[in-house]
């Protein structure tokens, strides 16, 4: 089957009437999707600038869809007497199975030495001393594609003893939770304060039998901090702004004195402001990774 | 857990009933994103308010993992139900089919405020008189 994707590229002011007309006649309601999103920006819980907006809706490509175009073309004329309108475009849309579709985006990945990242429907033969973590990707970051996660994973395979106890704060879909106790760690705490992340990494954990070695929680430092628990490894991938805020937070205080910590999701010129943050909180920064853009930096909390 | 942006989606569909055919197939599967988990999701948190329209805002990140927020209905859904019409006007400059009240406008106003780029009541009000317009609804007062 064969569908026609409307499409109206369209400002705020007239995006609500044009969805509104679109929804007459497409199938099931329209898709408004924002244009041109700058290339840095951050989920940081403000609100973007008003930006143009497309508007799609899709109707079959039968017998009447000819009939549809030209009533839809009538009311957008109607409407441009009002307020200008742009001309819709029309694209032939295959179907497909579109709830499979988006598996075709995701492939096995390598990090580092061993560890071998495959999605969790994706059949491949894995080399012998390989570390395999299969993932369900979903709602919680962390699939293993992002040059953060990756960083990760390398300083993890780097660091990670037999019967550490480790720290993975803002685990996200679980996924250095799962690295470390494949490594060897004795026992992972993954913390989130997004119920949704706790509930990914408790369904990833699972998947890769590892349970019994990790915990997940959904919490925030605050409470880690007045536990008093400590431990000898802790990796932190969530952006500078939020580990500099954590860092006068106490955040050093829950590595133990010689352990040591891992800090990303970190941009290169942001570096130098987490590592004086990272110094306020009694760390030593002591080593730089780096993946395009991205660093990660590694500290110990002295004797 | 850095968390860019790569998209925002909004999907105006009905509480309930979201699957994978058009428009939710074909506007989230080109970002890559688990689409049936999507579904799962929009239909267990709207499933108590069969017959409206609850837009669902979908923030799609770098890595192609995602969240959304569920807004408040469309201001055309709510400018339909206050004038209690089945749909806007076809040649909205020269076939009126509606009234709303100021009192009415202000009410859509209230529910819509925390959902538009609008500065203040005011603001809101007149974006959406504007989209009244536009549908062939007039606005009395």
């Amino acid at each position: 089957m064969e569908w026609i994707e409307v499409a109206l590229s369209v400002d705020g002011e007239a995006a609500e009437a044009v969805a509104e007309l679109l929804q007459r006649y497409g199938h099931q309601g329209v898709a408004i999707e924002q244009e041109d999103i700058p290339p840095d920006t951050w989920d940081d819980g403000e609100a973007l600038p008003p930006q143009r907006l497309t508007i799609r809706a899709y109707i079959p490509a039968d017998s009447r869809a000819e009939d549809a175009k030209l009533r839809l073309e009538a009311a957008l004329g109607h409407m441009n007497m009002m307020y200008p309108m742009p001309r819709p475009v029309y694209t032939i849309v295959q179907e497909e199975d579109w709830a499979e579709a988006w598996k075709a985006h995701y492939h096995p990945i390598r990090v580092g030495r061993r560890l071998f990242i495959r999605p969790l429907w994706v059949e491949a033969e894995a080399k012998p001393d390989d570390i395999t973590i299969m993932l369900d990707p979903g709602m919680a970051f962390g699939t293993g594609t992002h040059p953060t996660t990756q960083l990760c994973l390398e300083a993890l395979e780097d660091h990670v003893q037999p019967g550490l106890r480790v720290l993975d704060l803002g685990s996200g879909s679980g996924i250095l939770a799962i690295a470390a106790a494949k490594l060897g760690a004795a026992s992972v705490l993954a913390l989130d304060t997004d119920p949704i992340a706790v509930k990914a990494a408790g369904e990833n954990v699972a998947q890769n039998a590892v349970a019994e070695h990790i915990t997940i929680q959904e919490g925030s430092l605050e409470s880690l901090v007045a536990s008093a628990r400590r431990f000898d490894l802790a990796v932190v991938n969530i952006l500078a702004k939020v580990i500099i805020a954590m860092c006068d937070q106490h955040l050093g205080d829950v590595v133990r004195p010689g352990g040591m910590a891992l800090f990303s999701g970190i941009i290169e010129d942001q570096a130098d402001d987490v590592e004086a943050a990272l110094r306020r909180t009694g760390l030593q920064p002591f080593a730089r990774r780096q993946q395009g853009d991205w660093v990660l930096l590694e500290a110990r909390r002295p004797h | 857990m850095a968390k860019k942006i790569k998209a925002i989606v909004k999907l105006q569909i009905q509480a309930g009933k979201a699957n994978p055919a058009p428009p939710i197939g074909p506007a989230l599967a080109q970002h890559g994103i688990n689409l049936m988990q999507f579904c799962k999701e929009y239909n267990a948190r709207t499933s108590n308010r069969m017959g409206e329209i609850i837009p669902a805002e979908i923030t799609i990140f770098s890595d192609s993992s995602f969240k959304f927020n569920l807004k408040s209905p469309p201001t055309a859904f709510l400018i339909k139900k206050a004038a209690g019409l089945e749909h806007g006007s076809s040649v909205p400059h020269l076939e009126k089919v509606g009234k709303l009240t100021r009192k009415q406008v202000q009410e859509i106003a209230e529910i819509k405020l925390k959902d538009m780029n609008a500065n203040d009541i005011e603001g809101a009000m007149r974006q959406i008189e504007g989209t009244a317009r536009q549908m062939g609804v007039e606005i009395e007062g």
